[in-house]
């Protein structure tokens, strides 16, 4: 078989890819399936509120509320972006390291090895979002919990965009830079910053413009596991890693490597 | 009349404020192995990475293989074979992974070529390249440089971290290449290891050319250190006044000087008596420069 960029990046990540699938598989099981016990015992009879709502966990009560407070608040879009930011510093820290010269130095463009990275990017993000819906809906249903399991991927989707979204803000950092501590360092901040953006923008109307800032609100903004499928918010999630790439290209075609 | 296989002219590269190469013009012709010596710090890296359109110059013309290099692109990188400096590969492949991987993005790769190369450069392809040493690692970027019998060799430091004997099966290679009608374009600050292979070399210091050499003359011309030990005690005044001679200085049975050009005074003299031991060492490039083109 002849070897591209894409299937070498797929098979020299794979390790990586294994640890997170696993972490994005067990994460959810710890989870979602005590739901129906919790809620038996009334232990999710609590009052949300101030610190809660900055956190994007309104309530604990319904199913779609438990859902949403434990897996899509905070848990999953963490850690899915951690998967994707650290994969998307891979030509960055190739560069750094001088393996991207080796590279270069054959026959392929700087377009292909930035493309073909996104690309497998793409496929890595699908497996591990992929995984973590799979490890949703079963226990949703160990849990009995009763949602539409359109809903749940819908939520499961607009996360794995979200996720996507940053890893192609890392490579465009990375791009920009190549530095991986700045893809990753400016990166994480972005999430951080529209991460709060969108939860407090959330609470008061004077503030819900910041929302619209904030690509978290085109993921979980209009409360999929209630309202299922908004694809106006997923159409941005889609076109924002797109535009992030072309502009990663037009960059990094232009720039000085490894300097 | 073929175009030259590497043609600058006014190159300058500033790196923000500092500024690494001042207008250099350099011409390599087809099938020509070429000396680019410096020492560290010159700008040898710089020049190469521009010839490899891994960065871009600040100013002058370019031209690799006829094209130049900032939209020849992939097609021109195909007839080149290319060695960074300081050459760093990290991963788990094995060498054999990571050069097939390389080989594909070519697909112009003979199938048992990186078997035969590896095997003259005693490389053990199934090792893991991140754990290499230096040098191994360095054979791992010399077989990605020859495998496809480029028309171009552009070599940073090939023999940077190679012991002696594998430079010499180095050197046996860029013959090889040579002899194939292959150009090879090859940086060092060792002039020995080009002197040996290059029919002309380039020295630069500071971002500028000092000047283009015939590679025997710089040889004849460049100063040379020498350790006589005489059988017994010699008398410094039978020396003193030979040309070419500096820095003598004799202590009981040992000589010690710099010799500058022909050594046959020197030798004639030291004929006289009965000579135990010769110890000839290459000055390095900065004791030429001193020399060739004084501070
Ligand atoms: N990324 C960079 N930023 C700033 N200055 C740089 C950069 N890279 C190189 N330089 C400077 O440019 C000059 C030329 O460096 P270059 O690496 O081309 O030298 P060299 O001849 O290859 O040296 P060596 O023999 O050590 O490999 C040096 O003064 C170096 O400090
Ligand atoms: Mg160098």
């Amino acid at each position: 078989m002849t070897r591209s960029i894409f299937t070498q990046t797929l098979k020299e990540q794979r390790r990586g890819l294994i640890g997170w699938s696993i972490a994005l598989f067990a994460v959810p099981m710890m989870y979602v399936p005590s739901y129906e016990s919790f809620a038996e015992q009334g232990a999710l009879d609590m009052e949300g509120g101030g610190i809660y709502d900055a956190m994007g966990m309104g309530d604990f009560n319904t199913a779609a509320g438990y859902l949403d407070s434990t897996m899509f608040s905070l848990m999953g879009p963490l850690l899915l972006l951690i998967f994707a930011i650290t994969f998307g510093a891979r030509t960055a820290s190739q560069e750094e390291s001088g393996t991207l010269d080796l590279i270069l130095a054959q026959p392929v463009s700087r377009t292909k090895v930035l493309a073909q990275r996104f690309a497998a990017l793409t496929v890595q993000t699908a497996i591990v979002t992929g995984v973590f819906g799979a490890a949703i809906l079963a226990g949703a249903s160990a849990g009995n919990m009763d949602l539409p399991a359109g809903n749940i991927l819908a939520a499961v989707v607009g996360t794995g965009l979200l996720a996507l979204a940053f890893g192609a803000i890392t490579q465009m950092v990375g791009a920009l830079t190549g530095h991986r501590a700045s893809a990753i360092g400016i990166s994480a901040i972005i999430a951080v910053a529209g991460y709060f953006a969108n939860n407090l923008g959330g609470m008061d109307p004077d503030t819900e413009w910041l929302r619209y800032l904030s690509p978290f609100y085109y993921a979980t903004g209009d409360s999929p596991l209630t309202n299922g499928w908004n694809l106006g918010l997923i159409a941005v999630l889609v076109i924002l890693p797109m535009a992030t790439l072309a502009l990663s290209l037009s960059t990094f075609n232009r720039r000085d490597l490894a300097v | 009349m073929t175009a030259p296989a590497i043609r600058v002219a006014g190159l300058s590269k500033n790196y923000g404020k500092h500024v690494a190469l001042t207008d250099l013009n350099l011409e390599v012709q087809p099938g020509e192995v070429f000396g680019f010596l410096g020492p560290n710090g010159a700008g040898k890296s710089t020049t190469i990475r521009i010839l490899l359109d891994l960065i871009r110059p600040t100013a002058g013309r370019i031209e690799v293989l006829g094209t130049d290099p900032r939209t020849g692109g992939a097609a021109l990188r195909e007839r080149i074979g290319y060695l960074p400096g300081e050459l760093e590969i990290e991963g788990r492949n094995t060498a054999r992974e990571l050069l097939g991987f390389l080989a594909d993005q070519r697909g112009t790769v003979a199938k048992r070529r990186i078997e035969e190369l590896a095997e003259l450069l005693d490389l053990d392809l199934a090792k893991h390249v991140g754990k290499m040493s230096k040098g191994n690692k360095q054979k791992v970027g010399i077989i990605a440089a020859f495998m496809h019998r480029p028309d171009l060799l552009v070599l940073d430091e090939p023999t940077s971290g190679l012991d002696p004997l594998l430079q010499q099966r180095f050197l046996g290679l860029v013959r090889e290449a040579a002899d194939n009608g292959q150009t090879v374009f090859m940086s060092s600050h060792i002039l020995s290891e080009v002197q040996d292979t290059a029919d002309r070399a380039v020295i630069m210091r500071a971002g500028k050319l000092l000047g283009t050499e015939n590679v025997e003359d710089l040889r004849r011309r460049s100063p040379r250190s020498v350790e006589l030990v005489f059988a017994e005690p010699v008398d410094e005044a039978e020396f003193a006044g030979l040309p070419g001679l500096r820095d003598l200085h004799v202590d009981g049975r040992t000589l010690k000087c710099t010799t500058e050009g022909e050594v046959d005074d020197l030798f004639k003299a030291a004929a006289k008596h009965r000579i135990q031991s010769v110890l000839s060492t290459e000055p390095d490039l900065e004791a030429i420069f001193f020399s060739l083109y004084g501070r």
